[in-house]
């Protein structure tokens, strides 16, 4: 008799992406490169970046992202960041203007941004396709003396770069920040993957 | 506005970073370490990276090392807590068991201080833990000591020095975003 359960198992490409992030950030104490940029910044909003931590199979970083004072704390605040479900498909824009767009190019032109399927991963997923990964964070979405909202948000880049420049590249329409890069030099992000170590010796990685 | 309520760091500062990311103690199950180090006009702040393993039934259902934080009550403290001790290299230091202030004879700016939160943790088969702390003021250029004893973890005293005027480099980087935040004290 077949069972209703019979079907093997499933595994996804965003299944697999998550679970080398997962055991990669248990099992290994990853090296710290020297960086803190500041992405965008106009007079109400600014794109920090910071945190950038080198893992054998890829990076992380901080997003800091910070408004300034606003004249209505009860101003209700759209979420800025691409998420599984925003933007709604069924409110007609794919990508408003409120969202926060951001990517990460490689020297060799591969890039990776929180467009396309992002946060899912695609099946067809070539093997050194840069994927982004979202982590945790923190954030407040105001206060009631007038301060704007922030959020600290943890992304990772999976694979590591190549040497030579590593762009960051951001563009917020609703909060009038045009499409702006910042390079920094990947041999900072070797570095600190070369650094890492495993937590105990005989750890998998 | 109480002090209570003002940020620190504040969150229109953008921190330099003194790139750190050493172990502070490690035994067969048991790993303290210290990553960041993100540093800001008056401060600066840490990860401390736990992770614990082969851990009898009890521990597996509940895993609590930090004194600041739970249902850890002291002194006297129980040999589970984690004792975490920043050293400055004149000296002056603040552990994570002491009230705050901690001396009543130094004034309290220039005492350190330390914060904790906020953090991730869990597990499975072992715990992980990553939890961020803040210490202020900036400290001296020399020696800045982290130390930690864990006796339930089999951890009598262990210690790790990172160079304090690096961090004081970064803290010339970090970027104030606006100076009239109302949600940040003036220091």
């Amino acid at each position: 008799m077949v069972s209703f359960f019979d079907r093997p198992a499933r595994v996804t490409q965003f299944k697999l992406v998550h679970a080398v992030w997962r055991r990669q950030r248990m099992e290994v104490l990853p090296g710290v490169a020297p960086v803190a940029l500041l992405l965008a910044r106009t007079d109400n909003t600014v794109v920090g970046l910071t945190d950038v931590r080198g893992y054998p199979n890829g990076f992380v970083f901080l997003l800091r992202v910070r408004w300034g004072l606003v004249a209505d704390p009860y101003e209700e605040v759209p979420w800025p960041f691409p998420t599984w479900g925003s933007p709604d498909p069924l409110d007609g824009e794919l990508f408003p203007d409120e969202l926060l767009r951001f990517g990460v190019q490689f020297a060799d032109g591969r890039r990776v941004t929180n467009m396309d399927q992002y946060p899912f991963v695609p099946e067809e997923l070539p093997p050194d396709q840069p994927v982004l990964v979202e982590g945790g964070g923190v954030g407040s979405e105001g206060g009631r003396l007038g301060r704007g909202a922030f959020w600290d948000l943890e992304l990772a880049v999976q694979p590591l770069p190549p040497p030579g420049p590593l762009a960051f590249v951001c563009a917020w329409p609703g909060r009038g920040i045009p499409e702006v890069r910042v390079e920094i030099d990947a041999g900072l992000v070797l570095d600190a993957a070369a650094a890492a170590v495993p937590f105990f010796a005989e750890a998998r990685s | 506005m109480r002090p209570n309520d003002l940020d620190w760091p504040c969150h229109n500062v953008v921190p330099g970073m003194a790139p750190v990311a050493a172990i502070l103690a490690r035994t067969g199950e048991t790993v303290v370490a210290v990553t960041g180090i993100r540093a800001f006009p008056t401060g600066f702040g840490f990860t401390l990276n736990l992770r614990a393993r082969n851990l009898d039934p009890r521990e597996r259902r509940e895993f609590w090392p930090f004194p600041e934080l739970g249902r850890h009550r002291g002194p006297p403290w129980s040999d589970e807590v984690l004792r975490l001790t920043i050293e400055f290299a004149d000296g002056r230091s603040v552990t994570n068991l002491d009230p705050s202030p901690s001396d009543p004879e130094v004034p309290a700016f220039e005492q350190p201080m330390l914060s904790s939160g906020p953090g991730t943790g869990g597990g499975i088969d072992g715990w992980s833990f990553e939890m961020d702390y803040r210490v202020r003021p900036l400290p001296p250029p020399g020696p800045l000591a982290f130390s930690c004893v864990w006796l339930a973890r089999g951890i009598p005293s262990s210690r790790v020095e990172v160079d304090g005027a690096a961090v004081l480099r970064a803290a010339d980087a970090a970027v104030t975003l606006w100076s009239d935040d109302p949600y940040c004290s003036a220091d």
